[in-house]
C-alpha cells in the first residue's frame, strides 16, 4: 500500500495491508503534528505534495526496501492538507518474519522519505506562518 | 510549451502552480526553462541555488534536456514527515 491521502490516516488498515501468516512482527512508524517546532508554538500544519511524483518516489523506496530486506512487507501513507496537533501526517507499517529486519526497514523509509519524497509542510504559529523547506525538517 | 510546476513557497512567490512557458529553443534544459520562469518572476532568481528540478516526475539536473510537451518542476528541498 502507497497512498497519498486528505484525511486522517487509519492506522489498523496500513497494519492489515502488511499482515501475513509468516510475518511474526510488524513496526510501525506514525509522525505526529506537535506543538513545538523551532522555539514556536505550532497552531497546525499544512502538508502539500506533487502527488503524482511523490507517489513515484515511495514506490522507489519500497523498492529499495524490497532489495535490501527482501522479507519484509511494506505500507507506505502520507496525509496532506490541513493537520491539527496530535495527528498523523505519516504512517508506515513494516512486516516481516522476524523484528530485527522490519525496524530496519521503517527506519530507513521514513529517513528515506524525508529527504527524497516531494511533500513539504507549512508550519503555522498564532502569529504567521513559515514554508519548512529544510532536509529533516 | 512546457508545463512548469511550482511548489511550497515558489509557488506562493508566483501566485500560481502552474505556468506554460514556450521554449527558446528544442530541446532546451531545465537552466534554461528557469531562466524563462525568471524572466516573468524574477524574485525566483535568488533561490536558484536552492532549488531542485524535476523533468516528467523525475528529479533531474539544471542540463537535463527538455523537449516541447515535457512537464518541468521547481521546488525547494523537501519537508514531509514529521519530527
Amino acid at each position: 500500500m502507497i497512498r497519498i491521502v486528505e484525511r486522517a490516516i487509519n492506522p489498523d488498515e496500513v497494519v492489515e495491508a502488511v499482515a501475513a501468516e509468516d510475518c511474526g512482527a510488524v513496526v510501525t512508524f506514525s509522525g505526529v503534528v506537535r506543538t513545538r517546532a523551532r522555539g514556536r508554538r505550532v497552531t497546525h500544519l499544512y502538508y502539500e505534495a506533487y502527488s503524482e511524483m511523490a507517489l513515484r518516489q515511495m514506490e522507489k523506496v519500497r523498492r529499495e526496501v524490497a532489495r535490501r530486506w527482501p522479507e519484509v512487507r511494506l505500507a507506505l501513507v502520507h496525509r496532506i492538507g490541513r493537520l491539527e496537533i496530535g495527528e498523523s501526517s505519516v504512517f508506515i507499517a513494516a512486516a516481516s518474519p522476524h523484528r530485527r529486519e522490519a525496524f530496519e526497514a521503517c527506519r530507513f523509509t521514513i529517513d528515506t522519505l524525508k529527504t527524497s519524497v516531494p511533500i513539504w509542510k507549512k508550519e503555522h504559529y498564532e502569529d504567521g506562518e513559515v514554508w519548512i523547506e529544510e532536509y529533516g525538517g | 510549451m512546457v508545463t512548469v510546476r511550482l511548489f511550497a513557497s515558489l509557488k506562493d512567490l508566483a501566485g500560481t502552480e502552474q505556468v506554460k512557458l514556450s521554449l527558446p529553443q528544442d530541446p532546451a534544459t531545465v537552466d534554461t526553462v528557469f531562466e524563462e520562469l525568471t524572466a516573468r518572476f524574477p524574485a525566483m532568481r535568488e533561490y536558484r541555488t536552492s532549488l531542485l528540478a524535476a523533468v516528467n516526475r523525475e528529479y533531474a539536473s539544471w542540463e537535463k534536456e527538455v523537449r516541447a510537451g515535457d512537464e518541468v518542476a521547481f521546488f525547494p528541498p523537501v519537508s514531509g514527515g514529521a519530527s
